[in-house]
């Protein structure tokens, strides 16, 4: 085993090789790391008091398309604010309008409806395995015997400790194609 | 605080012998000096066996405990002590307890927290924190905790809701709570044990597979005062050259985080601590990676391990183990094994992938070796240089038999150095995927979710002509030469403790614990615990008696999986169960 003396491999490699940076939005300096800006509160004596917090809110918001040459659509990204930012609200229009759908919700399908294949390989296909199609950390779905209105109940509340609740994340028109989806999957 | 009349110890010049039974004998009878865990006693762990003051046991990450009174001569007369049930252990107990003269904290899902006897198992005190419970519900990383941190008369703990709180050692009161992370927007809290170093609990929030920037986070350990946030996905401004790393926008959704307790060294004031993988796991850019695809660049400070300045969270060096890490084989693992050999110093730490890195204090790679026998995700890796070698970059379509499989060639639960025997003891995954690479986009409305970027199942068999399976292994850890290996038909998830007795015990997957001779990996003894183990492992004294304590409960995500690979008993083991259980002779 021989050390390499002088040199580092972090040091070496050149952070710059990415070659093509599409223009981005400017992070904004200032819009950081306040450290006084959350509250705590020192609970004293017997009963627990509720702490003080300050809520700094995030403020997400469309910002203009990926310039990469290879991406397909209109994909775009939003610009999430760290919990200890001072606050600072961007103005709402400065980067070109987007497509009819919110940016960063779930992908639409060309019909605009929810694209439960692309919705499977960012989050679902987490637990059920293969696009759903086979057993993993959670059941098959394909060829499930529940009814729509069991899956959709599952979708919608989950199971404590084994599925998130969905419910808030998906309309009723989505939790509609996911099940259309479920029932048509076959064997890969 | 009412004063202790009994002088401190280390304010006494006496020899180690007589201070280790003037413990003994305080622990009866001084339950003040709960209050004067501080700096000193947790650098000065190792010498102090009888406690178990940080996850990792101590700053230098062996998971090894010097007591031998139970030894590879007696510990077939180990039995169960007593064990203590835990209300509402969905997925399991994952975490550490913690022992601090005589008296055992842990944690279980859902923030609870427990203080125990060591020597009886009575119960101290309970603390339930309010969480959130909408929003856990929403949760996949949810709702177990990994662990927990004491010091200054606080247990310190990060909560599924994105808060670090100190709850007081002796009387399980709240002291105070910090929100750090909000969690309601970002989905994703804490769910790692945070790390106390002089006068900061570090703790870094759950990233990866989540779209947002990682942050780790340093709190004043008394006040609970925010002290720093050091972002792992693109550093904190646009000034950092990690920010260049990421082709376009993907910085801001680019995963990372450091969602595990690292370790410490005392000598140049440096935390050391792993980083999470960037989102989305798998990139459609597949060999293009530097110029296209989801996130292109190396995406610094993903899978990489950091030494960090306690005080102000800067970097002071780093290595990323894997550039552009396009398998979520993240280097989040807490375990930087702090090691000397021939008048140098060292420091090993295990990469998912299944290769340890072996570094010098500054991250210096010294060599690189692979402790599982099914890799394909590169070639090799340059033991010199940490260059990856034969890079398994896939594009959009679908891929056969990647290697390891996304729940990694090691996973999270640690492994085990013993000083006497010279050896790291680890358990290795042999497993691999298929997966069919597809374009994602990342989900932030109305809340975050994951950004994986294909579906995937996990494999039966291996390429090597065998089956999905694990081991344990004790290797030189300089070099990876194996001394000695047992196979595991199912891969041990929890981790494993080593003792002077010469003992190394590894609790497995199927429920039972078992003690090996640390020199030939013959095993000595086993028990059934009832349910299979996903957390971990200490021994410590109480009342002058060692005792071997182990959480038991199933249901962690890795575990999720045997049911489907393996069958029974995993498809009819509890997941919403856990008991912590404790040995003695």
């Amino acid at each position: 085993m021989a050390p390499s003396e002088g040199w580092r491999p972090g040091a070496g490699r050149d952070p710059t090789r990415v070659v093509a940076v599409a223009p981005s939005e400017r992070d904004r300096p200032g819009a950081g790391r306040d450290p006084s800006c959350v509250a705590i509160d020192k609970a004293g004596g017997e009963s627990r008091s509720r702490p003080v917090v300050f809520r700094v809110s995030i403020t997400v918001r469309a910002v203009g398309t990926l310039a990469l040459a290879f991406v397909l659509g209109a994909s775009m990204s939003a610009l999430a604010q760290g919990p200890m930012s001072s606050g600072y609200k961007p103005n709402a229009a400065t980067s070109p309008p987007s497509a009819a759908q919110p940016p960063t919700a779930a992908a639409k399908d060309a019909k605009g409806a929810l694209d439960v294949n692309k919705l499977f390989a960012s989050t679902c296909g987490w637990c059920h395995s293969n696009g759903g199609r086979t057993a993993g950390k959670g059941p098959q779905l394909m060829g499930t015997t529940l009814t729509d209105a069991e899956i959709a109940n599952r979708i919608r509340n989950g199971k404590p400790g084994q599925m998130p609740a969905f419910g808030s994340a998906f309309s009723d028109d989505d939790i509609k194609a996911i099940i259309r989806y479920i029932r048509d999957l076959k064997e890969a | 605080m009412k004063r202790s009349h009994i002088p401190r110890l280390s304010r006494m010049h006496v020899p180690f012998a007589v201070a280790a039974l003037a413990a003994g004998i305080l622990v009866a009878t001084a339950p003040a000096r709960a209050a004067d865990i501080d700096m000193q006693r947790l650098v000065d762990a190792d010498k102090h066996p009888a406690d178990w003051l940080t996850y990792h046991g101590t700053y230098k990450s062996w998971h090894y405990s010097g007591l031998d009174q139970i030894n590879a001569n007696n510990v077939k007369n180990l039995r169960v002590a007593w064990m203590h049930a835990t209300p509402r252990s969905n997925r399991g107990l994952q975490g550490f307890p913690l022992v601090a003269d005589g008296v055992l904290y842990y944690s279980g899902s859902y923030n609870q927290l427990f203080a125990l006897d060591g020597a009886t198992g009575n119960q101290l005190w309970a603390y339930k924190q309010k969480l959130n419970e909408d929003l856990v519900a929403k949760q996949t990383h949810s709702p177990y905790n990994r662990g927990i941190a004491i010091g200054y008369g606080n247990i310190y703990m990060g909560t599924l809701d994105g808060k670090l709180v100190a709850v007081d050692m002796k009387t399980g009161k709240l002291n105070w709570e910090t929100k750090l992370v909000e969690s309601e927007k970002l989905t994703v809290g804490f769910t790692g044990a945070p790390l106390l170093v002089r006068d900061k609990v570090i703790i870094g929030s759950q990233g990866g597979e989540w779209p947002y920037r990682g942050p780790i986070f340093g709190v004043d350990a008394k006040t609970g005062k925010l002290a720093w946030t050091f972002f792992t996905v693109g550093g904190n401004d646009e000034n950092d050259p990690a920010r260049k790393t990421w082709g376009g926008d993907s910085w801001k959704t680019g995963g990372g985080g450091g969602w595990m307790a690292g370790g410490y060294d005392p000598k140049s004031n440096t935390v050391y601590w792993g980083t999470a993988n960037p989102a989305p796991l798998y990139d459609w850019g597949g060999a293009d990676w530097k110029t296209t695809g989801a996130r292109p660049g190396d995406n610094l400070y993903t899978t990489s391990v950091l030494g960090l300045d306690p005080d102000t969270g800067k970097v002071k060096f780093y290595h990323q183990e894997l550039p552009h890490d396009a398998w979520d084989f993240d280097s989040a693992v807490g375990e930087f094994v702090m090691l000397e050999k021939g008048g140098k110093e060292y420091i090993v730490h295990p990469n998912k992938g299944g290769f340890v890195f072996v570094y010098d204090r500054q991250l210096k790679v010294q060599n690189v070796w692979p402790g599982v026998k099914n890799i394909n995700f590169v070639k090799s890796i340059d033991p010199k240089t940490g260059e990856l070698i034969g890079r398994r970059d896939m594009s959009e379509g679908k891929h056969q038999a990647l290697c390891p499989y996304i729940a990694g060639g090691f996973s999270w639960n640690a492994g085990t150095y013993s000083p006497t025997t010279g050896l790291y003891y680890k358990v290795g995954n042999e497993w691999c995927m298929d997966l069919e690479v597809i374009k994602t986009t990342p989900i932030l409305e109305p809340m975050a979710q994951l950004n994986i970027g294909s579906n995937f199942t996990v494999n039966k068999t291996t390429p090597d002509g065998g089956k999905a399976r694990g081991h344990v292994s004790a290797f030189d850890p300089f070099t990876g030469k194996v001394k000695w290996e047992v196979e595991y038909p199912q891969p041990p998830l929890a981790s494993l403790l080593s003792t002077k007795g010469n003992l190394v015990f590894v609790p497995d997957a199927r429920g039972w614990i078992h003690a090996l001779d640390a020199r030939t990996g013959k095993e000595l003894w086993s028990h059934n615990d009832g349910q299979g183990h996903n957390g971990g492992i200490i021994s410590y004294m109480a009342k002058g008696k060692q005792y071997v304590a182990v959480m038991t409960g199933w249901g962690g995500l890795a575990g999720d999986d045997y049911k489907a690979i393996w069958g029974e008993p995993w498809a009819s083991m509890p997941t919403d169960q856990g008991t912590l259980v404790v040995f003695g002779l």
